[in-house]
């Protein structure tokens, strides 16, 4: 929008792709495991003309879809994103491979901005969700696993209430 | 029933179409929804790459099957029981 300025964008905690990056890498030492146990329990299965070929095609394609996992999770993470204008808030969620949700709430319509940390993890490692509650028709948004949630919502209510105030906004990526 | 080993092989090439398609897709969104900037850039050069040394690995040991070696199934089922 014209004179529209992005004050903050936001991503989910990291730790939250972390996480799944840990999965993933589990997953990843699995088929190691069964070779390794094949090897030392029937290492003639190596030298069999059927089952050798098919245990390779096994082992490609679950590290193809494996590394696919990884990068759609990655996908997923970097776009997924927060941001706020001296306007708006924007909501960007990638679901999936194919579904794409973008929403958005005006300043002017905000009411009250909570933040929310429940957790070790969460606690630890700076991220929570924040509810922006609006006097719109769809009343409530929700934004989980943000990074430093707390300055997050001290930034909204700032920026809100300067803006009902008329006032100019706060300087870029405080 | 007797059928080649290489049925399989083909039903790998199918399932790395799929694959493709779906990085192809990957790819689209980071840069169709994303700036174009450092990590953008870089994941994808991570994922190709990383996908070129499983690709690599994989042809390695799939060029050194025979893939004509025939493959019997269910040969005896029906006499088994009657023996």
């Amino acid at each position: 929008m014209p004179g529209e300025n992005v004050i903050k964008i936001v991503r989910r905690g990291f730790f939250v792709f972390f996480k799944r990056l840990v999965f993933l890498l589990l997953l990843a030492v699995i088929p190691l495991a069964v070779a390794y146990a094949i090897i030392l329990g029937s290492p003639e299965i190596l030298y069999d003309p059927i089952i050798f070929p098919l245990l390779t095609l096994g082992a490609s394609g679950y590290y193809l879809f494996v590394w696919l996992f990884f990068f759609f999770n990655f996908i997923d993470y970097y776009l997924n994103v927060f941001a706020l204008t001296n306007e708006r808030i924007i909501d960007i969620k990638q679901e999936g491979f194919f579904a794409r949700t973008i929403s958005e709430q005006r300043l002017s319509r905000v009411q009250d901005v909570t933040s929310e940390v429940d957790g070790l993890f969460p606690t630890i490692f700076k991220y929570g969700n924040i509810l922006v509650q609006t006097a719109g028709e769809q009343e409530q948004v929700y934004f989980k696993d943000i990074a430093h949630p707390d300055e997050i919502r001290d930034l909204v209510i700032k920026v809100a209430e300067s803006r009902r105030h008329g006032q100019k906004e706060p300087d870029k990526d405080q | 029933m007797v059928f080649p080993l290489s049925i399989f092989l083909y039903i790998y090439l199918v399932f790395l179409f799929i694959w493709f398609v779906f990085s192809l897709v990957g790819v689209y969104h980071i840069i169709k929804f994303s700036q174009i900037n450092l990590i953008s850039f870089f994941s994808i050069i991570i994922y190709a790459g990383g996908s070129l040394v499983i690709l690599n690995y994989s042809y390695y040991f799939i060029s050194q099957a025979d893939w004509s070696t025939p493959i019997t199934f269910l040969n005896n089922l029906f006499a088994i029981g009657f023996n």
